[in-house]
């Protein structure tokens, strides 16, 4: 859907037919149905990337033991 | 400079005394006489501002498009289709906002921008407020007016006996009206506006009292010569995936206009001052007023500074003016 819009909106505009402004407007009131209702509009799905945080020098060191709890002294 | 600009001047010319005056530069003024310079007198405009001026412009070309379509009997969804693809049109060269500019101008696309005319439209398309027709016959949509006062700048009124210019320049006020609308057997002028910020009671508080609200309120009465009671506010929140309409209202009595129109003349009077002595002092306490000025980095450096951060984050663009047809 998200795809639809941006290829119909890419259209040059003194090209377009009627149909291609009332699939606009139709979209727009499809996207606020989908708001009333409480549902998020979908975004588009692209390809899964996976990010090397290690490359991004985020990756995480292997979880060091936790210190031992601290004992209380008495007096 | 050419003839047609040094005509549309609202400047007396050959001096920073302004004679024309709008909302807008009256605003600047009132909130710090230092934005006025800058914006009014210099000419900056912060690099990301297009992006909400080009949104406002075509959001209520839009909107006075379907106004237009609708007065001369179209149906509602002729006049949304038609207004729709005028709208792509003029917008074909639309830039996307930066990737390094704010939230607000992120929100600014094209998308948003249909979106939001086709909900707007699609909300109020049986609109308790009903477009004025005008005694030709015209609708009330889009109404520029310009009405002299019955005073002028002091010094540019006489000098040497004679007045400097050419018949004695009065004041002028001037702006435009989107729509004048009769709602429940009254007049109101409409004013449409978007925003990335909530509007709630905070926000509609701010139009009462203000300086546009009155100026409308007040030029309207002069246009239709009726009682006009005052604004109606439609403000559309512009929101990532969403945008949503809210309905506020402002009025006025002739005693608050009359007051605005005599205030005026204290003000007008205080521009025409700092004019003069070529100095438009800082309003400090005015730099966190709604949101923080655009302005406000720059008055925070020491004044020697001042010009070298202004051209790194500014531009001299086009310069606001009031008597600019639209």
């Amino acid at each position: 859907m998200t795809e639809e819009i941006d290829v119909l909106m890419d259209i040059d505009p003194t090209e377009m037919s009627a149909k291609n402004i009332d699939d606009i407007i139709e979209y727009m009131r499809k996207q606020r149905g989908f708001l009333e209702k409480g549902i998020k509009p979908k975004k588009a799905e692209g390809p899964k990337k996976s990010i090397d945080l290690a490359a991004l020098g985020l990756s995480k060191k292997a979880e060091e033991p936790p210190p031992a709890p601290m004992k209380r002294r008495s007096w | 400079m050419d003839a047609m600009t040094k005509e549309h001047s609202p400047f007396i010319e050959g001096t920073n005394i302004q004679y024309a005056w709008d909302s807008t530069s009256i605003g600047y003024l009132k909130t710090c006489p230092r934005l006025y310079q800058y914006i009014m007198i210099e000419g900056w405009t912060g690099r990301g501002e297009s992006i909400h001026l080009r949104f406002g412009i075509e959001y209520h070309k839009a909107l006075e498009d379907y106004d237009r379509s609708r007065a001369t009997g179209n149906e509602h969804e002729d006049a949304l289709r038609n207004t729709v693809r005028e709208l792509l049109i003029r917008t074909a060269d639309y830039k996307p906002p930066d990737d390094d500019g704010t939230r607000g101008e992120k929100l600014k696309t094209r998308e948003a921008l249909v979106r939001t005319v086709v909900w707007y439209l699609d909300q109020f398309k049986d609109d308790a407020a009903k477009t004025v027709i005008l005694s030709d016959g015209k609708p009330a949509v889009e109404l520029s007016f310009q009405f002299d006062l019955d005073w002028g700048p002091r010094s540019a009124t006489y000098k040497e006996g004679k007045f400097n210019t050419p018949a004695g320049q009065p004041y002028i006020l001037c702006g435009h009206l989107d729509r004048v609308v009769e709602y429940m057997d009254s007049l109101y002028v409409m004013d449409r506006k978007t925003t990335t910020t909530t509007p709630s009671a905070y926000y509609f508080n701010s139009f009462e009292p203000n300086n546009q609200m009155s100026l409308y309120t007040l030029a309207s009465q002069i246009i239709l010569e009726s009682p006009v009671k005052g604004v109606i506010i439609d403000a559309a929140q512009v929101l990532t995936d969403s945008s949503r309409f809210v309905r506020g209202f402002t009025q006025r009595t002739s005693e608050q206009l009359e007051e605005f129109t005599r205030d005026l003349e204290y003000w007008f009077n205080l521009a025409e001052s700092y004019a003069e002595a070529n100095y438009w002092p800082m309003n400090d306490t005015a730099c966190d007023k709604y949101g923080g000025c655009r302005f406000r980095d720059i008055c925070s450096k020491s004044p020697h500074v001042r010009e070298q951060f202004l051209k790194s984050s500014f531009v001299k663009g086009e310069k606001w003016n009031p008597l600019k047809v639209r």
